[in-house]
């Protein structure tokens, strides 16, 4: 039998222009329906010439649009640190040791975050068994020490070239401070606007001055002795880095999400 | 920002609340304790709470609920076991690991024989029982751990195993808008805040070597002066509107907040006061002699219990939540093991309440309330989840059991009395008439965990009718009735 040409070309046709046609939808519309998870596929852009969607209405929602951030939990904080960085918090550690004659042995790299899962959120299935999430004032100590480790870590693999590409420094040199190099700087704060908080900030965005002032702050810190009494050689760009890095990793943009 | 994102000035929540309130007091003064619907006006904000949980269920004929198995021609004799539905088996605890056999009677109050052990020279609990009341019949209404552990932490049902409400320890610290370095502080106790700001949030720790990690930074983490202040400055700096166009329940804020208090608590270095189980100086050895453990023994009942009283007396939290007790959670063995379970951590309340009233206030303190020691500032609840059953199961241990009971101890508590009952079969929730302040067979209702918490509220005359699911405090054990 003689297959109908036509009717199958049209067929393929109205085929052809209903995937263009999706395709030309890249922004699907959640769905919902009680008890279910909305389905909600991530847009590449816009089509030309749409109108621009609203990403919620402020009014109705307390002044607020899209879902309610959330703290980081103790996994998600080491992955970020990791992503961001390079470096997580790796410390000695006394730990109990029954076959110890002092009764604990000295654990000379332990995960610290692993350490303090339970005071930092995580259930242990026996007094607690749902995750707490609430920013508490142990978690901001607590995630503020692992940024000064991981940044110093991180800072000072850059500035010696260990670990290549830079995470840090990847927009200045070791050497460059705001008086020497400014736009280089503030080149370097916007990549890690990007790095640790997702965001794109261009390098002249007034956002980035409060950081601008702690790296020259710190970059720039004359030799002396702290109040616990130790001695500091004149600051270097590295501090600098530093400052920001610990500044960012403490921020509630990287703890959020 | 756009005017247009302003919040507006009554929200329906607001609105809520309001409705909810005066519902509140009209129920209040419906049961004529108008006074107490009003205690908000007489609000102390120096008092101290501290919330000693014991885990597994306790059981309370070894402790706060007995049987006097010689009273009443021996009614609660084990040998009528079939009629009272209730099995003490005292006779077990002869010679146990200085146990006897005998109940503890200090004046209007009669403990179980696992409260204390004659002839040890630790404090005893019974000593201070003009300080002490025990409530009893209280109606759980589960036999799950951790729902009721939870309901007793907020004082609302928890949904499934899901806490709902608010830890009573952070609406205490809250209420009060305490302003001590950690308002509330809670050691390997859950903790729940979901209305009040972040700082009133408990800083919970696992161990006290966890509270010295969090009070205390080493040096080699420490940036330089200059450094440190440029990042508190900067950690002060506000986010953007376009970020905190999506902090939807302000965590960002809740976060600088909790950031801000985590910088304050290490400038005063507080640690130096929390390192009694490890150094050697004279003062710890006094706290663990005291408290009856040993160097290094941190996870111990008394370490805890310490280490309670140390965040009290040097005034470094306001509301101390601790795990006091050994797990209790004894389904397979008799008396004797539960007793060894039981009573370490009565032993650290003992010492607790012993410490608290041998330690003068400070003076600013004693002239606002009168009270010379810290007991008279301090307010003990002291619970578990639920008991154990009265009758013994087919493996000798005893089982999950509805009804409990509680002791609470301290400023605002009328002391030397027990309120409430289990019943005579069974050991069931009694009825208690609020009205009448007695016990009753008939009408009445059961004693529940909001009651408690409305009355600790009440006690320092905080807002009993802020809670979610309010009910009235337990006028008998207030001062004056209320």
């Amino acid at each position: 039998m003689k297959s109908p040409a036509l009717p199958s070309s049209l067929f393929k046709s109205l085929l052809s222009l209903t995937l263009v046609a999706c395709g030309a939808t890249p922004v699907p519309r959640a769905k919902e329906s009680p008890g279910k998870a909305v389905d909600v596929q991530a847009a590449t852009s816009m089509p030309d010439g749409h109108p621009d969607v609203p990403v919620g209405d402020p009014a109705s929602n307390n002044d607020r649009v899209g879902r309610a951030a959330r703290r980081l939990n103790v996994e998600q904080l080491r992955a970020s640190l990791l992503a961001a960085t390079g470096f997580t918090w790796v410390a000695s550690r006394r730990v109990s040791d029954p076959d110890s004659p002092t009764g604990f042995s000295q654990l000379p790299d332990a995960d610290m975050l692993e350490a303090f899962a339970a005071t930092l959120g995580r259930p242990d299935y026996v007094t607690s068994t749902s995750e707490s999430i609430e920013p508490a004032v142990t978690f901001a100590k607590l995630a503020s020490d692992a940024a000064r480790v991981a940044c110093r870590t991180a800072v000072k693999a850059d500035v010696e070239g260990k670990s290549p590409p830079p995470r840090i420094l990847r927009h200045a040199g070791a050497t460059d401070t705001r008086a020497s190099n400014e736009s280089a700087i503030r080149k370097n704060l916007g990549y890690l606007a990007l790095r640790f908080w997702g965001r794109h900030v261009a390098p002249e965005d007034p956002q980035l001055l409060p950081l601008l002032t702690l790296f020259d702050k710190a970059s720039t810190a004359a030799a002396g002795v702290d109040t616990n009494g130790t001695k500091r050689v004149a600051a270097s760009p590295a501090d600098g880095w530093r400052a920001v890095c610990i500044a960012m990793a403490t921020d509630p943009q990287f703890l959020t999400y | 920002m756009s005017r247009k994102y302003a919040r507006p000035g009554f929200s329906r929540r607001d609105l809520l609340r309001g409705v909810l309130a005066a519902s509140a007091a009209g129920f209040a003064s419906r049961l004529g304790i108008e006074r107490l619907a009003s205690a908000a006006t007489a609000r102390e904000t120096t008092r101290r709470f501290v919330f000693a949980y014991f885990p597994g269920g306790w059981d309370q004929l070894l402790f706060l609920d007995p049987r006097d198995t010689e009273a009443n021609e021996k009614r609660f004799d084990d040998s009528n076991r079939s009629t009272t539905l209730t099995e003490t088996r005292y006779a077990n605890l002869e010679g146990h690991n200085g146990f006897t056999p005998r109940l503890i009677k200090a004046g209007n109050l009669t403990f179980g024989p696992a409260t204390e052990k004659p002839a040890s020279p630790a404090p005893k609990l019974s000593k201070y029982f003009e300080k002490i009341a025990i409530v009893r019949g209280i109606n759980m209404g589960t036999l799950g751990h951790e729902v009721g552990y939870r309901y007793f932490l907020t004082s609302k049902f928890p949904a499934g195993n899901t806490a709902r409400g608010t830890s009573i320890a952070s609406e205490c610290a809250a209420q009060m808008g305490s302003s001590a370095p950690l308002p509330a502080l809670s050691l390997r106790v859950e903790s729940y805040n979901d209305r009040y700001p972040g700082q009133y949030s408990a800083m919970r720790v696992d161990s006290i070597d966890d509270l010295l990690q969090v009070l205390d930074r080493g040096k080699d983490l420490l940036e330089r002066d200059a450094v440190e202040e440029a990042l508190a400055d900067y950690a002060k700096t506000g986010t953007s509107c376009d970020v905190n166009v999506y902090d939807r329940r302000g965590i960002l804020s809740r976060m600088r907040g909790a950031d801000s208090t985590a910088h304050s608590t290490l400038a005063s270095q507080l640690a130096q006061r929390f390192r009694f189980v490890g150094s050697d100086d004279e003062a710890s050895q006094k706290v663990r002699a005291q408290y009856g453990f040993g160097k290094g023994d941190a996870g111990s009942p008394g370490a805890r219990a310490a280490f309670a009283a140390q965040a009290i007396k040097q005034s470094v939290a306001q509301c101390v939540s601790l795990v006091i007790g050994n797990g209790t959670d004894t389904h397979f063995v008799g008396n004797p093991n539960h007793a060894d379970a039981l009573h370490p951590g009565i032993a650290a309340l003992a010492a607790l309440i012993d410490d608290l009233a041998k330690s003068d206030a400070p003076a600013e303190l004693a002239k606002a309330t009168g009270g010379k020691s810290w007991l008279d500032h301090t307010t003990i609840l002291c619970f578990s989840e639920f008991s154990r059953t009265p009758l013994f199961n087919q493996f000798g241990g005893r089982d999950h059991h509805l009804t409990s009971s509680c002791l609470l101890a301290g400023a605002g508590i009328v002391g030397n009395q027990v309120v409430g009952a289990s019943g005579e079969v069974g050991m069931g929730s009694g009825r208690y008439d609020f009205k009448a302040r007695r016990v009753v067979s008939t009408g009445g209702e059961n004693i529940l965990p909001e009651h408690i918490a409305a009355t600790l509220l009440a006690s320092a005359g905080l807002d009993p009718w802020t809670l979610r699911d309010p009910k009235p405090p337990i006028p008998a054990l207030l001062p004056g009735g209320g």
